[in-house]
């Protein structure tokens, strides 16, 4: 049963309509004459829109040039344009908008020199190139340098790895996952990082992440589930680029969450990426205390680890806070974008009637709240629950949650379900606990529940996407 | 008389290893045997040894190395006192001309020299820690300045200072754009057959992507682990799928289920990783001097990113994984890929690290 993106009411997501819409009244077109090393930062509303182009001079979006006289459209974003050489932008549409002369783009940009000549030195010894770590506090502007790190090691013929494991935002997927992503073509410039496959065309080359799934909003919510995704990630990272000459001397840019920023918990979970990833440089963006405290750890090295090189950077006077509203409509426009696509492309899922008997369906259990200190006197720690999943038989409280359908048997132990890769996810669209029937979204018109799924709390939809 | 006869020894060990240019077994064994059957000359062959180290080309310094690692270890006494004298230069000397690799060999040399002969009932170091430890030093802290060298260029670009020549390798320098997405392709006759073939892409796209439209599409599944490490991200921005085992010295276990070949790994450098254990098992790993491959290794072994497992614990863990694969996979979530590229990514499974 085929339920195609387009024509359904309520769906909210009509593509092409809204860049075409007629009689936009008040849509006014405005030039911006920006100066060399200049930045013109903009938010546009979710449900708005704006289109740009480049009428001379060069510009470019968090690393990525834009190309003259092309027509970009944006919606429900927060970004910026800066430019070396100084520009005029055409921009048509309603946004919120300045114009900055105080950047820190020179540092980034040096920074990202520097980097490139350890990857020069790596491919001259035929050694791995740099692994950069990116850490600060929640819009801080971490995943911007990521990406403009990644756009300008692109443009010089490196092909890096890109890590996400931050929680709040997905990379090539929904929020929640963690991914994995070698990049050697252009990052798209109005959606995000691009698009993961789908069965037809794409605009811009797509990417090809390799997905995991930890399913809670924060890393400290469990801990173990955290760190094994991290291990597992790590190592089919580091298996791709011993395998991948062409990526090998580029090495590796890791992004991380906000959330580990702020407490001893958190720098925990950063010394097991460290480790894991066996990162070589640190870049810290924004806090004089996570910098002291990276320093005091990683720079001279331990007894495992080699030292780290860490680096502080300022912070852009262009990040803004993105407050919970905004985060939650973000979310939402990426679960959205996985099944229906973008302004670019109209996606079509599809349904699927599963019975409960079918659906082998874990639920994570209640995280790190078996704290030790909680065991009854004499317990050891070792024997807490080694699950953390608990199978669950299919209910009403799944109506509208994300699934994510795992790489593994239906027969498999917990262990290898839970450092298994994600296939894809699928959407709980209804429950009919008296036929015992689940209507999934699934991406496509093929049967993928005869895998185990595991259920998580994140990330949450908060409306019905169907 | 003596230290004529003397000087004759030597010359002959000298000349035999002036041919030393490979690893042979043969060879070094050889120089071993001349040197236990003329211990009383022990002073004049090391004198010997060390100037021909000092003097020939950095290719031939590592087989010249293993004649005296053999020495001291198969002969000993008084060797391991004459050779210990200036080994510190003479290592130092070597170690500055010759690659990475060769290095790497060194490195191991010199943390097997630290231990006993294995399987000798001496249970002293090869050589004494006094001789071991200054180079182990100096090894250490050439690395450490190197890092170090690194984090004061990497700070000092916190500067605010302009570098207009570097950002024109972003842009002018990399040629001309692309009208369409703005990537550069250089002024020069490959580049230009570059763009067309771009704007190619681009138009074919579009075609394609109103094509699409009307019959409607899907987002794909992700790719599975091994699926994923082999695939390539290639020009022509499509992503395909590279056979197997195209760095040539890579050994693909020929099939999935097959019982693991016997795999071995040189011994790591990295003293922490060569302190190891199987993060499976947990057991620590064998080692093994393998004369056909001319150095130290362990046995059963195979690096998986930057871990190293038991080439057999790692299978049997990975058994699952690969039965999925021989699952019908639910479609060819790579659009390009062809049926016998999918069987070949199936039988290829991951690459083995290649062997040094």
């Amino acid at each position: 049963m085929s339920i195609p993106g387009l024509g359904i009411p309520g769906l909210g997501h009509a593509p092409a309509a809204a860049a075409s819409a007629p009689a936009e009244v008040g849509r006014q077109t405005v030039v911006h004459e920006l100066q060399a090393n200049s930045e013109w930062r903009f938010e546009v509303a979710f449900g708005a829109s704006i289109e740009l182009k480049l009428i001379s001079g060069t510009a470019e979006l968090f690393g990525t040039e834009l190309a003259e006289k092309h027509t970009y459209t944006f919606r429900g974003t927060k970004a910026s344009i800066f430019t070396w050489h100084g520009c005029r932008l055409e921009v048509t549409g309603y946004c919120e908008e300045y114009t900055a002369q105080d950047t820190p783009m020179i540092v980034y940009a040096n920074t990202h020199f520097a980097i490139d000549r350890l990857r020069d030195e790596a491919i001259q010894t035929g050694g791995e190139g740099p692994r950069v770590m990116v850490v600060g506090p929640n819009n801080a502007g971490k995943t911007s340098l990521v990406k403009l790190l990644t756009s300008y090691a692109i443009k010089m013929g490196r092909q890096p790895m890109v890590l996400n494991t931050d929680l709040r935002e997905g990379m090539l997927s929904i929020p929640g996952s963690l991914t994995a992503t070698p990049f050697a073509s252009i990052i798209d410039v109005e959606q995000g990082w691009g698009s993961s496959p789908t069965s037809g065309p794409s605009p811009v080359p797509v990417k090809l992440p390799l997905c995991y799934y930890y399913g809670l909003p924060n890393p400290e919510d469990n801990t173990t589930i955290f760190k094994s995704a991290m291990t597992r990630l790590a190592l089919a990272a580091a298996n791709r680029l011993t395998a991948d000459p062409a990526m090998k001397g580029t090495g590796m840019i890791i992004d991380t969450a906000g959330a580990l920023s702020q407490g001893k918990e958190g720098y925990d979970l950063i010394s097991h990426i460290v480790r894991e990833f066996s990162v070589d440089v640190i870049l810290n963006l924004g806090s004089e205390r996570l910098y002291s405290e990276m320093t005091r750890r990683f720079a001279s090295g331990t007894g495992n680890t080699l030292p780290v090189m860490v680096v502080k950077l300022d912070k852009s006077g262009g990040c803004v806070d993105r407050d919970e509203n905004f985060m939650r409509q973000t979310q939402e426009a990426a679960i959205r974008e996985y099944f229906f696509g973008d302004l670019k492309r109209t996606l079509s899922p599809h349904t699927q009637q599963v019975s409960f008997n079918e659906a082998v369906v874990y639920r994570i259990r209640n995280p790190n709240n078996v704290n030790a200190s909680f065991l009854p006197g004499g317990e050891e720690e070792t024997s807490a629950p080694t699950t953390h999943y608990e199978k669950v038989e299919p209910s009403g409280m799944m109506l509208h949650c994300i699934l994510a359908v795992m790489y593994a048997s239906l027969r498999d132990t917990q262990e290898t379900i839970r450092d298994a890769s994600v296939m894809g996810f699928v959407y709980v669209a209804s429950v009919d606990e008296k036929k015992r029937v689940l209507k999934i979204l699934a991406p496509l018109n093929t049967r993928i529940i005869d895998r185990p799924m595991i259920w998580g709390s994140w990330p949450e939809t908060t409306v019905s996407l169907i | 008389m003596n230290s004529e006869v003397a000087d004759g020894v030597a010359e002959d060990f000298r000349s035999a290893l002036v041919d030393l240019t490979l690893n042979s077994r043969y060879e070094i064994s050889n120089l071993t045997v001349i040197a236990r059957e003329n211990t009383e000359h022990a002073y004049a062959i090391s004198e010997s040894l060390k100037s021909h180290i000092k003097q020939t080309s950095p290719q031939k310094k590592l087989p010249a190395f293993y004649v005296l690692d053999s020495v001291v270890k198969n002969v000993g006494t008084p060797y391991t006192i004459f050779l210990s004298r200036g080994l510190y230069t003479t290592f130092m000397e070597a170690y500055a001309l010759v690659d990475v690799n060769v290095r790497r060999k060194m490195d191991e040399m010199l943390k097997t020299w630290k231990e006993p002969v294995p399987g000798a009932l001496d249970s002293r170091p090869v050589f004494p820690r006094d001789v071991t430890s200054p180079i182990e030093n100096a090894l250490i802290k050439a690395r450490t300045s190197a890092l170090q060298a690194h984090n004061e260029y990497l700070q000092s670009q916190r500067q605010q200072q302009p570098r207009p020549h570097l950002i024109s390798r972003l842009y002018e320098k990399l040629g001309m754009a692309c009208t369409q997405c703005g990537r550069r392709f250089e002024f020069d006759e490959v580049g230009k057959k570059k763009k067309a073939d771009h704007m190619d892409w681009h138009f074919k796209v579009h075609q394609r992507m109103r094509e699409a439209e009307k019959n409607g599409q899907h987002r794909s599944l992700y790719v599975d682990e091994l699926d994923w490490i082999k695939s390539r991200e290639v020009e022509g921005d499509e992503v395909a799928t590279a056979a197997a085992g195209v760095n040539g010295k890579g050994v693909a276990s020929s099939s999935v289920d097959s019982k693991p070949e016997l795999l071995y790994l040189p011994v790591p450098d990295d003293p922490d990783l060569a302190s190891s254990h199987c993060p499976i098992c947990k057991e620590k790993f064998e080692t093994k001097w393998l004369y056909n491959a001319d150095e130290f290794v362990w046995m059963d072994a195979k690096k998986i990113g930057d871990r190293i497992f038991h080439a057999s614990c790692y299978a049997e863990a990975t058994k699952d994984l690969s039965s999925l694969l021989k699952r019908n996979t639910p479609e060819p979530v790579l659009g390009k890929r062809k049926a016998e590229d999918d069987q070949q990514a199936m039988r290829a499974k991951i690459k083995t690290e290649p062997i040094y």
